[in-house]
């Protein structure tokens, strides 16, 4: 982009670029920072019209993506700062809000017009714009508390829960239950993060994933963090998930999602191995361990280590965000609310 | 010109969607209207759809009056919606005017925007089955031909393979009675529709159904392509319960249920079934 | 000699593993001291401190989890013949309720020393069972087999005793201190009524010689006739259903049968690619890597959780198994049913390869009703150290796949659908019904 950005902004913006493709920094904390990032452009970088800051926006969001596509909170992060920019301008030129929101029917025959009247100047905008920035910095920074508060309605005494991972979501949507209930976690090979977040509660056994489908048949729910939340409702959440999503399906165990909002993505998963986050087949299998190869002609075994499971969103029965239980299929209604359409394609 | 021999005119271009070329003939109505108020415009419009409703079916082009309906539906529903909008009669009619140009020229775009959105979940090197010939689906398949390979396999009561093998697409006829057969080797389905009902479902060339059916016993996904004003007021329950002119005697439509659908690839956007309900009751509610 | 008690069952039938509480080993020690478990000439005084030290050991241990090692060598007071656990008043001993009623896993510390009655070859084998080194249905049967041979070798009657009954008695001690070691399998449990058969219909006019000949001519006949050969016809028939650019499934170690049908695939010249998914503890896939890859097979290798990866790429999925109920499902190691039903979900054909001999009469619906549970230390995380505040560990080491998921089995009978288990136990049972003395 052919503009200035203020030493300051450089500097947030290598440390925030440097952080999320190293994987330091990850989920809430890289969501946090890449607002953090966007609360100095807006308020610090020499910007006219709408229209200039919208781009400003949108090329750091390309920069940071570009850093790590497997982190897609911080897409989310930056399509919700260009949502409220659009709002802003359109509330402070006292258009009709309508004009930005998802088209709908109604629209189709009104002929909307997309963003051509961006270009006027108005003064309150970055003032208004980094007051809500700062608010959607609080909502994300507690966003799992309301969704720790659910578990009352939905962890009873004696269930038994199964869960996997090492998920902060997932430790505090258990602690904030007071009933005494049992937790199985799976141990989430080679990472072995389950065995982490067993350590973390007071009532949990340890299981390999081969146990998964034999104990289903005496589990009450299954609860899974989510990486993200895909537009068509499919979570995309570290593996076991969907060997735990679909044996509770063959018995009729309900899944439940913790999802706060900043993990819902507006794209469509086209290809599951796209979204997979392969780690290192080392992990899986130890070079020392992979047979000889002098002797045959035979190339050594491939091996994948995908870390991260697409579960289609017939096999989730609820997610819990910070405003509310909702199905899946509720999940475009959401992702409207959150992100203007034609932000989706950064 | 009567009404209906300025449709019947309009329909004859095979480029011309059916809802687009109704409405293009209620916008010549208001054009052309000597009436002094909001109600006497409204009545007009509503007998030009009546009898536009009445024509003959041969006109369709074997297509059903569905999305007739829900073009004309839509536009009346449109018209009512901007005169609370305007006070002034003659601003409100000039609005809407000025609107349906947009529309209109806007209409012939909403293809290759369709085939923008829908084109990714065609994936390199997957095969295809397509029923129905649908001017939507040719579009998205032909922009996915831009930059990824795959086969398309049409069905017999389809016909005209040309559509896609003239841009080079692997294509490959298949009798209706062989869909189970080649199914397990198909990786998604795509269909058009003549209408998109209230709950996501789709009224379509007769055997979408049982496209659909199959598909959806082998875990394959199926994708309908559909402009906006296909959607329609319509919430059938099952075959029976399907508009009257489609003939029992020769079914020329059946109605999927959204159960079998994953995804509707919409001017709106890429919708699930749900969505398509939402969209129906916030524009007529 | 100790006599087993009843409830076990295992004297009786010791095909049909236990539903109710395995016959633990502290049951064992009401006889006197020719139990196999105790030192003969071990001093009250020695045995005094020996039962202090691990009464020590046991408060220590305390709080750590589920898997309390419990030693042979002490008599062992009433409080431990209890089936279940001690009363726990302290979380970290509980284990989940989910498996509250099978038999905790026990850990042999202390090897058993050489008693009157028991062969050194099934105290090596038995040792060997307990460790893991001889794992697996068909080895552990086909070992199991070995060790009756020599002992029979080696058996010598005593003169006033008449030999079936005699051979009987020793048999079922060897076989009790087997499955002291570790429950037995459904494998075992076909060759132990079939070798216990054999012995019971020995004339009682047959000499010692004659006996022994009989007695181990029955028992290879056993292994050639229900594993070898069946493991043959199985290859065949699988190998048929493996065509060229196929992408076949399958999990942990695969076990003899699938492995057969791989090599007799690759002898066919199929060119084909394997992807062999595998799981925690065990990691069986580990060892089939350098078989296929000696095979000249191209192999792909996941983990468990990255099943519905390699589903997606696979044509066929084929997999062992421990035994087939008369259900039509199959036991097998724990995460052959995930396998199965993420490949029943996707439609792939799931093929099971299980000789007629595992078919057992029994059905069970889940995998919980039975199990067997392993060390959970087996289950450490490499490098994590065991504190106090360590989680409880769970290793199943089974799991049922419901006929729902298997497409077929492929079995010396060629393949028949899982319905067909019941069919196939019953005519196996009136064949044995009918079969003369041999």
């Amino acid at each position: 982009m052919d503009v200035k950005w203020p030493p300051q902004v450089e500097a947030q913006l290598k440390k925030v670029v440097s952080g999320v493709s190293s994987r330091s920094v990850r989920g809430q904390q890289c969501a946090l920072e890449t607002l953090g990032l966007l609360r100095s452009v807006v308020g610090t970088c020499r910007w006219k019209t709408a229209r200039e800051l919208l781009e400003r926006i949108r090329w750091i969001g390309r920069v940071l993506i570009d850093a790590q596509r497997v982190e897609l909170t911080v897409g989310n992060v930056v399509r919700r700062v260009l949502l409220i920019v659009r709002e802003d301008y359109a509330q402070l030129r006292r258009n009709d809000v309508g004009a930005t929101t998802t088209p709908s029917l109604h629209d189709v025959l009104r002929g909307r017009e997309d963003d051509d009247a961006l270009d006027a100047q108005v003064p309150e905008l970055r003032q208004n714009v980094i007051e809500q920035i700062s608010e959607l910095y609080d909502e994300i920074a507690t966003s799992v508390d309301p969704i720790a508060a659910m578990s009352r309605e939905h962890l009873h005494a004696n269930d038994i829960v199964f869960t996997s991972g090492n998920s902060d979501d997932v430790v505090a949507f258990f602690k904030a239950s007071r009933a005494r209930f049992e937790t199985l976690v799976a141990e989430t090979a080679p990472s072995m993060a389950g065995h982490r977040l067993a350590a973390r509660l007071p009532n949990a056994t340890v299981v390999p994933e081969a146990a998964v489908y034999a104990l289903m048949s005496r589990v009450h729910k299954i609860v899974l963090p989510a990486h993200a939340v895909l537009a068509n409702g499919a979570l995309l959440t570290p593996s076991p998930g969907y060997l735990l999503a679909l044996a509770a399906k063959q018995h009729k165990v309900p899944v439940i999602g913790l999802a706060p909002l900043y993990r819902l993505c507006p794209q469509y998963p086209h290809d599951p191995l796209d979204l997979a986050d392969l780690h290192s087949p080392q992990d899986v299998l130890p070079y020392a361990l992979l047979p000889s190869s002098v002797k045959h002609d035979t190339p050594p075994p491939q091996v994948l280590n995908p870390t991260l499971d697409l579960v289609p969103p017939d096999l989730i029965d609820l997610y819990l965000t910070n405003t509310g239980a909702h199905q899946p299929s509720y999940v475009y209604r959401l992702l409207a609310e959150l992100y203007s359409p034609l932000d989706h394609d950064l | 010109m009567s009404l209906v021999d300025l449709f019947t005119k309009l329909v004859a271009d095979d480029d011309v969607a059916i809802p687009v070329a109704a409405i293009q003939v209620l916008l010549g109505v208001i054009e052309r209207s000597k009436a002094a108020t909001m109600h006497g415009l409204d009545e007009e419009l509503r007998s030009a759809c009546t009898e536009l409703l009445r024509a003959d079916p041969a006109m369709l082009r074997g297509r059903t009056r569905i999305s007739l309906a829900s073009g004309s539906e839509l536009f009346l529903r449109h018209v009512t919606r901007t005169f609370l909008e305007f006070e002034d009669f003659e601003r409100c009619k000039a609005e809407l005017l000025k609107r349906g140009e947009t529309f209109l020229g806007r209409s012939r775009d909403s293809r290759e925007r369709i085939a923008a959105l829908g084109h990714a979940f065609v994936r390199d090197g997957s095969v295809v089955l397509v029923h129905g010939r649908s001017r939507v689906v040719i579009a998205l398949l032909l922009r996915a031909n831009e930059t990824k390979q795959f086969k398309v396999l049409v069905t017999e009561s389809t016909g005209f393979p040309s559509d896609f093998e003239d841009a080079g697409i692997a294509t490959r006829v298949v009798s209706d009675s062989a869909v189970g057969y080649f199914m397990e080797r198909v990786d998604c389905v795509l269909v058009g529709a003549e209408g998109v009902v209230e709950n996501g479902g789709v009224i379509n060339k007769i055997g979408t159904l049982v496209v659909a059916t199959c598909a959806h016993a082998r875990a394959k996904p199926v994708y309908v392509a559909a402009e906006s004003y296909k959607f329609a007021r319509v919430y059938p329950l099952n075959q029976r319960d399907l508009p009257d002119d489609i003939d029992d005697a020769a079914p020329t439509c059946d109605y999927t249920p959204p159960h079998y659908i994953k995804l509707l690839f919409t001017d709106l956007g890429v919708l699930t079934p749900a969505a398509v309900s939402d969209e129906l009751i916030r524009l007529y509610s | 000699m100790a006599t087993p008690p009843p409830t076990s069952g295992s004297a009786e039938a010791p095909d049909c593993p236990n539903v109710n509480n395995v016959n633990n080993n502290n049951n064992n020690n009401k006889g006197p001291p020719a139990s196999s478990t105790k030192k003969a000439t071990t001093t009250k005084a020695e045995r005094r401190a020996l039962q202090e030290k691990q009464r020590a050991a046991k408060a220590a241990l305390r709080g750590e989890g589920e898997g309390a090692k419990k030693s042979e060598g002490a008599k062992k007071s009433d409080g431990a013949k209890k089936k279940e656990p001690p009363k726990e008043t302290n979380d970290r001993e509980e284990s989940p309720s989910i498996v509250s009623h099978l038999v905790p896993f026990t850990k042999r510390t202390i090897g058993p020393t050489v008693s009157t009655g028991v062969h050194p070859e099934i105290v090596s084998l038995g040792l060997r069972y307990a460790s893991g080194a001889v794992d697996g249905a068909n080895l552990r049967c086909v070992a199991m087999v070995a060790a009756f041979k020599a002992a029979v070798r080696d058996y010598s009657c005593p003169t006033d005793a008449a030999i079936a009954r005699d051979l009987d008695k020793k048999l079922k001690t060897m076989i009790q201190f087997l499955i002291d070691c570790r429950p037995h399998s459904v494998s075992m449990g076909a060759a132990i009524k079939h070798t216990r058969a054999v012995v019971s219909r020995l004339a009682p006019e047959t000499t010692e010689a004659e006996a022994k000949v009989t007695v181990r001519e029955a028992l290879d006949r056993f292994v050639h006739e229900r594993i070898v050969l069946p493991g043959r016809v199985i290859a065949e028939r699988g190998a048929e259903k493996i065509r060229d650019g196929d992408v076949v499934v399958t999990f942990g170690a695969g076990g003899d049968a699938v492995r057969a049908v791989f090599a007799a695939a690759a002898r066919r010249k199929s060119r084909f690619r394997v992807v062999v998914v595998d799981a925690r503890p065990k990691l069986g896939g580990r060892s089939l890597l350098p078989f296929l890859h000696g095979l000249g097979v191209e192999t792909t290798y996941v983990l468990l959780g990255a099943v519905a990866a390699a589903i997606r790429l696979a044509t066929t999925v084929f997999v062992g198994a421990e035994a087939l109920f008369s259900n039509g499902a199959a036991l097998a190691d724990a995460g052959t049913a995930a396998v199965a039903m993420t490949a029943a979900h996707a439609h792939v054909p799931v093929l099971v390869c299980c000789e007629t001999y595992k078919f057992h009469a029994k059905v069970q619906l889940d995998s919980l009703s039975w199990n067997e549970l392993g060390d959970p230390d087996d289950l450490g995380a490499g490098g994590e150290p065991t504190t106090k505040t360590t989680n409880n560990r769970l290793y199943l080491r089974y799991d049922v796949t419901p006929d729902t998921d298997i497409t077929a089995v492929i079995t010396e009978h060629g393949l028949v659908p899982p319905s067909a288990c019941a069919v196939l136990v019953r005519e196996l049972e009136l064949q044995q019904a009918d079969a003369p003395p041999r």
